[in-house]
């Protein structure tokens, strides 16, 4: 068997065998095979070659190779936007989101309760109820915690809120003994408001009346649990005749 | 000549990004007609490779493993040349674990041979299995070019995207292969 001298022609012979050439090339290669024996013989042998690998060639079982296919992408649930603009999450992402959204609720609320509870602790309830007992003549507006300072010549009171039981447990223990304005200050009794720390000063009290503040004052039990130091009250009696 | 593919390449190729489109979007059947479309080329390029035995097994191989990685076609080849880069590839692993396993049992490569020639004897006249032996015993690479060329019909290009190698290179096996195809039936 010879080759043909015609190399481009012999190239197209496969291309001719499946009929893959356009209309002007394969006219080109027909009119050649007219005259050549060899490119006949040669497409004639390619022709065998293909017929006999397709005997060879077992029949593939379709519904098997077909059995095993992976689903399409939008069936298998990664982020597909079915709709422009909207991705859907992946399902083991959502899981993960609910976690993570669950658990802050409910560190909000366990610490929420915590704090709500530890300002409704015995303490503070005590100190109250003490407070209005002994000083049932000297009552303030609980939105007053302030008194001033030229009246009463204690130190500033950054621990009056705590004296009326705002303060949680955990806060330091005081340096400063809670004076009696600051006691009377923060005592939420405003139903009978004999003075009031708003509108009235301590220097209008009568001695009598101081004293009889005064000792109600050191009847009451120290609200501050650990050991104060000792302050000295600048509140003098003696002045008192100047009011 | 160079534009000489022109009759029905063109439309096949057309299909085959429709039906992956609509695979993706989530139509199984589209999948379906891929598979019908493309195995039994497969299956061939299988057989005239040397594989004989479990071909719808490396079919169905070929076929999961092109769908699971379909993003990484991205439509510079056709459909089936790629199928066949991802086939050829899967048929080198097998001949490297059959070498193993061959090599473990000490087995001798004549045995199979003997067997599958015994069994084509039955199924094919004598004219089909001189060309088979012709063809078996090309070089690989003259026989994986020669068999996308004269089975499937395939351009120098796409043997070359599909097998690895260049335009010029395939079109040197393939001339080789022819010669010795030849030359083996003159004997």
């Amino acid at each position: 068997m010879n080759d043909c001298t015609n190399a481009e022609i012999r190239d197209r012979l496969p291309e001719l065998l499946h009929e893959r050439l356009n209309d002007g090339v394969r006219a080109q290669v027909m009119a050649h095979l007219a005259d050549c024996v060899d490119c006949r013989d040669e497409l004639a042998l390619l022709a065998e070659v293909r017929a006999a690998i397709e005997a060879r060639t077992p029949r593939v079982d379709l519904n098997f190779v077909m059995q095993a296919l992976p689903k399409p992408p939008a069936q298998s649930g990664h982020a597909v936007a079915a709709v422009p603009g909207v991705v859907r999450l992946d399902p083991r992402r959502r899981v993960w989101a609910d976690w993570r959204v669950a658990a802050a609720v409910t560190l909000l609320v366990a610490g929420g309760s915590s704090v709500a509870l530890l300002n409704r602790g015995p303490s503070a309830t005590e100190s109250s109820e003490s407070i209005r007992a002994a000083s049932s003549t000297v009552t303030a507006s609980a939105s007053t915690t302030r008194v001033p300072d030229s009246s009463i010549g204690v130190s500033s009171s950054p621990n009056a809120a705590m004296v009326a039981g705002a303060a949680p447990r955990t806060q330091p223990a005081p340096t400063v003994h809670p004076s009696a304005t600051e006691v009377a200050a923060t005592t939420a009794d405003q139903t009978t408001p004999a003075v009031s720390a708003s509108d009235a000063s301590l220097s209008n009290l009568s001695e009598s009346q101081l004293k009889a503040l005064l000792q109600d004052i050191d009847k009451l039990p120290a609200v501050p649990v650990a050991e104060p130091e000792p302050v000295s009250l600048r509140i003098n009696t003696r002045t008192s005749g100047d009011i | 000549m160079s534009d000489a593919q022109g009759r029905g390449k063109g439309s096949d190729d057309d299909r085959d990004r429709e039906l992956i489109a609509k695979w993706r979007a989530g139509d199984e059947r589209a999948a379906s007609e891929l598979v019908e479309r493309h195995a039994s080329a497969l299956a061939r390029f299988a057989v005239s490779s040397g594989e004989r035995n479990e071909v719808d097994e490396l079919v169905q191989d070929t076929f999961v493993r092109a769908f699971n990685s379909i993003d990484g076609f991205r439509g510079e080849s056709s459909f089936r040349t790629w199928l066949f880069t991802i086939e050829r590839r899967l048929l080198l692993d097998r001949r490297r674990a059959e070498k193993r396993r061959r090599d473990r049992d000490e087995v001798k490569e004549g045995d199979a041979a003997t067997e599958y020639d015994a069994l084509d004897s039955v199924v094919a006249d004598e004219t089909k299995i001189r060309l088979q032996q012709a063809v078996e015993r090309l070089s690989p690479t003259q026989r994986e070019v020669f068999t996308l060329r004269v089975t499937e019909g395939m351009s120098y290009k796409e043997i070359a995207d599909a097998v690895g190698t260049t335009e010029g290179a395939a079109r040197v096996h393939y001339h080789n292969a022819m010669r010795a195809v030849k030359e083996s039936l003159d004997e």
